[in-house]
């Protein structure tokens, strides 16, 4: 920690306030004790001076001595040692100095030999307040750190919470496609070709997003139809895709890739468990200025379906608090043939 | 002639073993499936001597589908199934292929099947390697799929009150009715997910839910009453760890 006094702006006020103690002491000794005002004054800036300066070497008594409880025997020591020496010090050189510039003036003299009684518990009152003013000063400085290294733990909590949520492309996805693709290649050249570039474009897309980017309701669904369209080459008529989008909706922000645990839940819901075919819809409306996102399946009502229901979802809901800082935006109907996820999605972040 | 079924929900997938079994003169792929159903069904009709199973498909997954086979023929797995799985397989003759896959990476597993289906060893064994590997990777059971003459019922586990050890099977007794299954105690007791399911006696696993009262009969001994009115002797291990459960 760097000495609180000796950066440029507060050496200035450091300076404006010992002056203007010298300026009052000065005038104590004027109006008071009537000395001739050059004798107050040259009395007033030698003895107040060295205490000035002295007060910036205080500040490495604060520095190097904590408020521990076992270390409070040193404590009460170097305090002790720091004051008695330094005002000691201060007494003598002052009066010497003093004695020297004013020997003609009796009265003066004498006044000197009895100020030292004084001229100490000055001293005293002086190393008190600036000791207590360092420590204040570091108090503050330590409590400044500490908000700060914690709103930063908050900060890198709240993004690894989010870099878990991020939904993660399935990777029974991508090798069940590339499958597809090597088939392709033998039956259908042309076909593979397609699914590769399709492939690609998605994976660009999907790939190295930030956690909190906005995109746009139609970036964010090319992606998505892009991601359907290739489980549809997988699929075939098992497959079929619906999408219904109002105008306004397409310039509108959503996070990026939300959408995407939704689509692999509906295909994972609605096609892996059925053999009949299954229809998938998209949907985005515009309800009071909030975007509202539609993902519905079908679904074989009769299926025994294997577990882990709703943790993607949960996490679509958990991703969604954490960026617009609102609760419950997601929602689910369910009916008997129709599984519906609602998203709404404010357009100020939080 | 080596008679062969594809089994696989996906027509592309098929496509591609088609494509690859063409340097096989002596191979005739006699029927394509696309779920476990429609396999198990095959199966029995047209008793194939070697099948391409997928894992993941509709309404049974392939390991449910073998589970129901008395004699199943030799099987070669295509499954794009992560490879904590595929290295418990590896243990196994049974082969397997690894989404996407090679034509040389197919003849070899091919030739493998073809050795084994001439030299007639049985499958069965096999079979059960391949139940105790995928016990040991311990999955959590799900669901209970079994088999009543040519009709498959798949038992969510809610709908199941209690098994029974009988000889070399296990009675399910469900809402749908009594089911017989070859599987062991230890397996479904190991993998039952905690807290629904107890073992009360060396021959008994019940659901939790299915429990209306446990009584002291003598000293030391207990019955415990389900409530479809049965009553099951309780052991001593296994009143610990029903107290554990019930938390009494």
């Amino acid at each position: 920690m760097r000495h609180p006094f000796l950066a440029k702006q507060n050496i200035l006020y450091y300076t404006v306030i010992w002056l203007f103690i010298i300026g009052i002491y000065s005038l104590v000794l004027f109006y008071s004790y009537e000395y001739p005002l050059n004798e107050a004054l040259v009395d007033s800036v030698v003895f107040n001076g060295l205490f000035a300066l002295l007060g910036l070497a205080y500040w490495f008594v604060v520095r190097y001595n904590t408020f521990d409880a076992n270390q409070l025997v040193n404590l009460i020591a170097s305090h002790l040692a720091a004051a008695g020496l330094s005002i000691s010090a201060v007494i003598f050189l002052s009066i010497t100095v003093l004695k020297e510039s004013f020997a003609g003036d009796e009265e003066y003299l004498i006044f000197l030999e009895e100020s030292v009684a004084w001229r100490a518990g000055l001293g005293l009152m002086y190393y008190a307040i600036t000791i207590l003013v360092y420590h204040l000063i570091r108090y503050y400085d330590d409590l400044r750190d500490r908000v700060e290294s914690q709103s930063k733990l908050e900060t890198m909590l709240r993004e690894s919470e989010l870099e878990m949520l991020k939904s993660q492309i399935n990777p029974h996805f991508i090798f069940n496609s590339l499958n597809s693709i090597s088939s392709l290649t033998i039956t259908a050249p042309d076909r593979a070709r397609n699914m590769v570039v399709k492939l690609s474009e998605f994976l660009r897309y999907s790939l190295g997003k930030e956690n909190d980017q906005l995109n746009t309701v139609e970036e964010e669904l090319n992606n998505i139809l892009l991601y359907l369209e290739i489980e549809k080459v997988r699929f075939g008529d098992r497959l079929n895709i619906e999408k219904e989008l109002d105008q306004e909706s397409l310039e509108m922000k959503l996070p990026n890739l939300i959408l995407q645990p939704l689509l692999e839940n509906s295909i994972k819901h609605g096609i892996y468990e059925s053999l009949e075919q299954i229809t998938i819809s998209v949907k985005a409306k515009v309800k009071k200025g909030v975007l509202r996102i539609y993902v519905s399946n079908e679904y074989d009502p009769n299926a025994v379906s294997k577990k882990g229901k709703g943790i993607g979802l949960k996490n679509v809901s958990q991703r969604l608090e954490l960026i617009y800082g609102v609760p419950q935006l997601l929602f689910i109907e369910k009916t008997d043939k129709l599984f519906t996820v609602r998203l709404d999605i404010p357009q100020t972040k939080a | 002639m080596i008679k062969a079924i594809i089994i696989d929900d996906e027509q592309l997938a098929r496509d591609i073993i088609l494509a690859y079994l063409k340097p096989f003169s002596n191979i005739e792929v006699v029927q394509q499936c696309s779920d476990g159903f429609q396999g198990l069904k095959a199966i029995q009709e047209v008793n194939p001597d070697l099948i391409f199973l997928d894992i993941q498909m509709p309404k049974i997954t392939g390991f449910e589908m073998l589970e129901l086979l008395e004699n199943p023929p030799v099987v070669i797995f295509s499954t794009a199934f992560d490879e904590y799985a595929i290295k418990a397989f590896e243990l196994n003759a049974t082969d397997y292929l690894l989404k996407p896959y090679t034509e040389v990476r197919f003849a070899e597993a091919v030739k493998k099947a073809i050795e084994k289906i001439e030299s007639q060893t049985s499958s069965q064994k096999e079979i059960t390697e391949l139940n105790e590997t995928r016990e040991s990777i311990g999955e959590t059971i799900d669901r209970i799929v079994v088999k009543t003459g040519n009709k498959i019922h798949i038992l969510a586990l809610p709908d199941i009150h209690h098994f029974e050890a009988q000889d070399d099977y296990v009675a399910v007794h469900a809402d749908q009715g009594k089911f017989l299954k070859q599987i062991r105690m230890k397996h479904l007791e190991e993998n039952l997910p905690n807290g629904e399911f107890v073992r009360i006696h060396r021959s008994h696993i019940v659901a939790v839910s299915a429990i209306e009262k446990l009584e002291l009969y003598e000293k030391d001994s207990y019955l415990l009453s389900l409530k479809n009115g049965k009553q099951l002797p309780v052991s001593r291990s296994g009143h610990s760890k029903l107290k554990e459960v019930l938390r009494y």
